[in-house]
C-alpha cells in the first residue's frame, strides 16, 4: 500500500509541472539579479594591466619642466602617458579607451576620469597626485632656500630620497577571511535557500488531497501515521532532489558558480531539504491548511535567511554571532561558502546535524499530530 | 452592486488570516520605522570625502566597490594631525578612508575587533591611532604612533605605507597648485545624507512587508470571488440585474477598502508610536502606502480571479512579493547592476515608490504627478491585463 502510495504521489508531483520548473528556474533567476547586484561591490582586486592616458600642458605651467619626470613615474607602473590637445576630455577617454585624461594648467591639474574604468583612474589619481605632491614639497624648499635653480628637482630622486624610507611603523599582517565574489557567494546560498521552500512542491499532493478528501480516506486505511507520513516524504525528497541537482548544475555551467567540495556542499543542501520538508509537513499536519503552512514555512524561512546571510551576505551582515548561530540557513550557508573559498569548514559538521536534527523532530511531531487528530476523531 | 460589496466585505472581515494580516503587516512596518539603524549598504559611495563611522563594529565594506582600497581607522588621538594625515590619504584617491573617532578605543578593542568583525570585512588596512599619538609623532617615535594591520594580499598596501611616509615628510605642507577631479557617466543625481540614507533603507523594509500585506488582502477578496464561482453563486448573482462589470467593481472596490484599512492601520499604528523623523511627514508616507496598496490588492486580486484557485494564487503573490522586492532594490541599492536587471527594476512598482522617497527627502514637487501617473498607470495596465485573462480563461471553458 504505502509502495503504491509513494508511487502515486511522485506522478502526482511531477504532473505538476509547473512547480517544478518554477523549482529550478526560480533561484537561478534569484541568484542571477544577487550576483549582478553585487558583482562590483564584492570584485576582488587583481591588480591592473598596462594602460594608457592623455594629457596637455599649458604653456608657460610650472608642470612644463616636470612633465617628463612625471611620465616615467607613470611608465614605472605600467601607465603610458600621450600627449593630445582637446577640449572634449570626455569624448578623448572614450574613443582612445584611456585610463582618464590630466590637464596641466599653469597653478593647477584638472584630473578627468570615467566611472568605467575606475580602477585605472583611481590609480592614476594616486600617481599623479604624489607627483604634484613631490613637485609642490620641492617648490617648497627651493623657495626657503632661495635655490631658484633647484625648482628643477629630479622627482623620481625625490621619491627614492632615504629620508622617506627611514620612517618605520609597526605593521602587523592579520588573519583575513579570502574573498569570495559575487557569482560564488549567491550562486551557492539562492540553492540552499531554495531547498528550504522545498515545500513549494508538495502543492500538487495537497490539492488532489483536499480534491478527493484523502484525509479522511487514509483515517479509514489500515495505514499508520508514519506511513502516510512516509508516503509524502519519500517522494517529494527524491523529486527535489533532481530538481535541486538540476539547478546546481546550471549554475555551475550557466553561471559559473565555483562550488569547491561539490559532494559534501551537496549533502549540506540535500539535508537542509530534508529539515525544511519535515517543517513543511509538521506544520501542514497540525493546522490542516496548506495556505497558513506556506505563509509560516516562508515567513520562518524569510526570517532564517535574513540572519543567516541570504540577503547581505553573512560577512557583512551587523548582527551577532550568537542570533546568526541560530539560523539553520546560517550554518549551511557559511559551511557551503567556505568549502568553496577554503576547501574546509568547520561548520560542516553542524550544518548537517542542525538540519538532520530539525528534520527528525519535525517528522516525530508530525507524526504525533496525526495519530492525536486520528484519536481525536476516532 | 452596493449588496457585492457588503457582502464581500462580511466575509473578508469574518476572515482570521485577514485581520492578522491588518494587524501585523503595519505594526512590523511602524517598527521597522521606529528602530534606528544603519543601513550602510544604501550609502552613496561615490563621496570622495573621509566616510565617518558611527560605531567602531560598522562594517565598511559597502563604501568600496570595484575592489577599491579601503581603509579603516580607529582613531583615540583626538588630535588635528590624524585629521591632517588622513586628509590628505583621502585626497591621493587611491584609498578609501573610513574612520571611527573615539578618545576611549584602546589596542586591546582593536585586537578583538580586527578578529572579530573586521576578519569577515574588506578592508585593505586597519590603522590605529592611540591616545599619545601626537606625543608620539612629536618625538619621531613612528612605531608607537602609527600601527598598520593589513587585511589583505593587497600590493596596494605597499602604497599606502609609502605615502604615509611620504605624507610625514611634507609636515604642513600648504598647497600652491590646486587639484581637480570630474568624474564621469552615472553619478547619482540625488546625493543622500547618511541620515536620508538610513530613513531610505527603512522605508524600503517598511514597503515591503506592507506590499506583502496588501498581496494578501488582495488575495483574500479574490478569495470570495473564486468561492463564489465554485459555489455557483455567481451564476446566481448573473440571473439578477446585476452585470458581470459590476459584479468584479465591487470586488475592486472591496479590495480598495481593504487597502484603506491597512493604511488606516498604519497610522494609528504611527500615531501609538509616535513615529518620527523619517525625513517626511506622516501623511506623505501614508500617502504612498496607500498608493502602494491600491497597486498590489489590485494586482493580487486579478491574479486570484484569473487563476481561479487559491493555492496557485498563493504561491504565486509569494513568488511575486519575493522577486518583486528583491528586483526593485528595496533590500539593497541596484545601482551597480546589469542593464538587464535595472530595465527589469524599472517594471517593479516598489521602485518607484523609493524613487518618489527620494524626491520627498529632497522636496522635489514633482513627486506628486509621478506617484498619481504610476499608480493610475499601473492600475491600468493590471486592470486590462486581468479583463483580459478573464476572457481568455472564460473562452477555454
Amino acid at each position: 500500500m504505502i509502495r503504491y502510495l509513494i508511487k502515486n504521489n511522485i506522478k502526482l508531483l511531477s504532473r505538476n509541472i509547473v512547480n517544478v520548473f518554477l523549482y529550478i528556474f526560480a533561484p537561478i533567476a534569484v541568484m542571477a539579479v544577487l550576483i549582478s547586484a553585487f558583482s562590483s561591490m564584492m570584485e576582488k582586486y587583481e591588480g591592473i594591466d598596462k594602460f594608457e592616458v592623455g594629457y596637455k600642458v599649458e604653456s608657460g605651467s610650472v608642470f612644463e619642466t616636470q612633465i617628463d619626470n612625471i611620465k616615467n613615474v607613470l611608465k614605472e607602473q605600467g601607465i603610458t602617458a600621450v600627449m593630445i590637445d582637446t577640449d572634449n576630455p570626455k569624448e578623448c577617454i572614450d574613443d582612445n579607451g584611456f585610463g582618464g585624461y590630466v590637464e596641466f594648467s599653469k597653478n593647477s591639474y584638472k584630473l578627468h576620469l570615467s566611472e568605467d574604468k575606475e580602477v585605472e583612474g583611481r590609480m592614476l589619481e594616486y600617481i599623479v597626485t604624489s607627483c604634484v605632491d613631490e613637485i609642490n614639497l620641492n617648490m617648497k624648499k627651493a623657495n626657503e632656500n632661495i635655490e631658484t635653480d633647484k625648482l628643477g628637482a629630479n622627482v623620481e630622486k625625490t621619491i627614492a630620497d632615504e629620508s622617506v624610507t627611514n620612517k618605520e611603523f609597526t605593521v602587523s599582517h592579520q588573519r583575513h577571511m579570502p574573498e569570495v565574489s559575487s557569482t560564488d557567494y549567491y550562486g551557492i546560498i539562492w540553492i540552499i535557500y531554495f531547498s528550504w521552500c522545498s515545500i513549494l512542491c508538495l502543492t500538487g499532493i495537497y490539492s488532489s488531497e483536499k480534491k478527493h478528501n484523502l484525509v479522511r480516506k487514509y483515517r479509514v486505511s489500515n495505514l499508520n501515521e508514519l506511513q502516510i507520513y512516509l508516503s509524502k516524504f519519500i517522494p517529494s525528497t527524491l523529486v527535489i532532489m533532481i530538481s535541486l541537482m538540476i539547478s546546481t548544475f546550471i549554475s555551475i555551467f550557466a553561471l559559473g558558480v565555483h562550488w569547491g567540495n561539490l559532494l559534501l556542499s551537496f549533502a549540506i543542501v540535500l539535508s537542509s531539504s530534508l529539515a525544511a520538508l519535515a517543517l513543511g509537513i509538521m506544520l501542514q499536519s497540525i493546522f490542516e491548511s496548506f495556505v497558513v503552512t506556506i505563509i509560516l514555512v516562508f515567513g520562518l524561512v524569510w526570517v532564517m535567511g535574513f540572519f543567516g546571510g541570504t540577503f547581505e551576505t553573512y560577512m557583512f551582515l551587523n548582527v551577532s554571532e550568537s542570533v546568526k548561530l541560530l539560523s539553520p540557513l546560517y550554518h549551511a550557508n557559511r559551511a557551503c561558502v567556505e568549502l568553496s573559498v577554503m576547501g574546509h569548514s568547520q561548520y560542516v559538521v553542524s550544518a548537517i546535524s542542525y538540519t538532520l536534527l530539525i528534520a527528525f523532530a519535525c517528522s516525530v511531531v508530525a507524526v504525533c499530530a496525526g495519530v492525536i487528530r486520528r484519536r481525536g476523531r476516532a | 452592486m452596493i449588496s457585492i460589496i457588503k457582502s464581500t466585505l462580511k466575509v473578508i472581515l469574518r476572515n482570521k488570516v485577514f485581520w492578522f494580516f491588518v494587524i501585523i503587516a503595519p505594526l512590523v512596518s511602524t517598527l521597522i520605522l521606529n528602530n534606528k539603524q544603519n543601513y550602510s549598504s544604501f550609502y552613496d559611495k561615490d563621496r570622495r570625502e573621509i566616510v565617518e563611522l558611527k560605531s567602531m563594529e560598522d562594517k565598511i565594506v559597502y563604501n568600496g566597490g570595484n575592489g577599491d582600497y579601503l581603509i579603516k581607522v580607529y582613531d583615540a588621538s583626538e588630535s588635528k594631525f590624524s585629521e591632517y594625515i588622513l586628509e590628505r590619504l583621502n585626497e591621493k584617491g587611491l584609498f578609501k578612508v573610513c574612520r571611527y573617532k573615539n578618545s576611549d578605543i584602546k589596542l586591546e578593542w582593536v585586537n578583538r575587533q580586527l578578529a572579530d568583525g573586521d576578519y569577515y570585512d574588506r578592508i585593505g588596512t586597519v590603522i590605529f591611532f592611540d591616545k599619545d599619538f601626537d606625543k608620539n609623532l612629536l618625538e619621531g617615535n613612528y612605531k608607537e604612533a602609527i600601527k598598520l594591520f593589513i587585511m589583505s594580499d593587497d600590493e596596494r598596501s605597499e602604497l599606502l605605507e609609502y605615502s604615509l611616509k611620504s605624507i610625514l615628510l611634507e609636515e604642513n605642507r600648504q598647497s600652491s597648485i590646486k587639484k581637480e577631479v570630474v568624474s564621469y557617466v552615472g553619478k547619482n543625481q540625488r546625493e543622500l545624507t547618511t541620515d536620508q540614507s538610513n530613513a531610505k533603507a527603512q522605508v524600503g523594509y517598511a514597503f515591503a512587508i506592507l506590499t506583502l500585506g496588501f498581496l494578501f488582502a488582495g488575495i483574500i477578496v479574490s478569495h470570495t470571488a473564486i468561492a463564489e464561482q465554485n459555489n455557483r453563486v455567481f451564476t446566481r448573482i448573473r440571473l439578477t440585474q446585476i452585470t458581470e462589470v459590476q459584479y468584479f467593481v465591487g470586488k475592486f472596490i472591496v479590495s480598495m477598502l481593504a487597502s484603506i484599512m491597512l493604511t488606516v492601520a498604519m497610522a494609528i499604528y504611527m500615531a501609538i508610536f509616535n513615529t518620527a523623523n523619517m525625513g517626511m511627514s506622516r501623511t506623505k508616507i501614508l500617502l504612498m502606502i496607500l498608493l502602494m496598496g491600491l497597486i498590489f490588492s489590485t494586482l493580487s486580486l486579478m491574479i486570484g480571479i484569473v487563476s481561479r484557485n487559491v493555492m496557485t494564487a498563493n504561491v504565486l503573490a509569494f513568488l511575486m512579493w519575493n522577486v518583486s522586492a528583491l528586483l526593485s532594490g528595496l533590500y539593497f541599492p541596484l545601482k551597480d547592476a546589469g542593464m538587464a536587471i535595472k530595465t527589469a527594476s524599472n517594471i517593479m512598482p516598489q521602485r518607484w515608490f523609493l524613487e518618489a522617497t527620494e524626491m520627498f527627502f529632497v522636496n522635489d514637487n514633482k513627486v506628486y504627478i509621478m506617484l498619481l501617473c504610476i499608480t493610475v498607470a499601473y492600475l491600468v495596465v493590471i486592470i486590462s491585463l486581468g479583463g483580459l485573462g478573464l476572457k481568455l480563461v472564460k473562452e477555454e471553458e
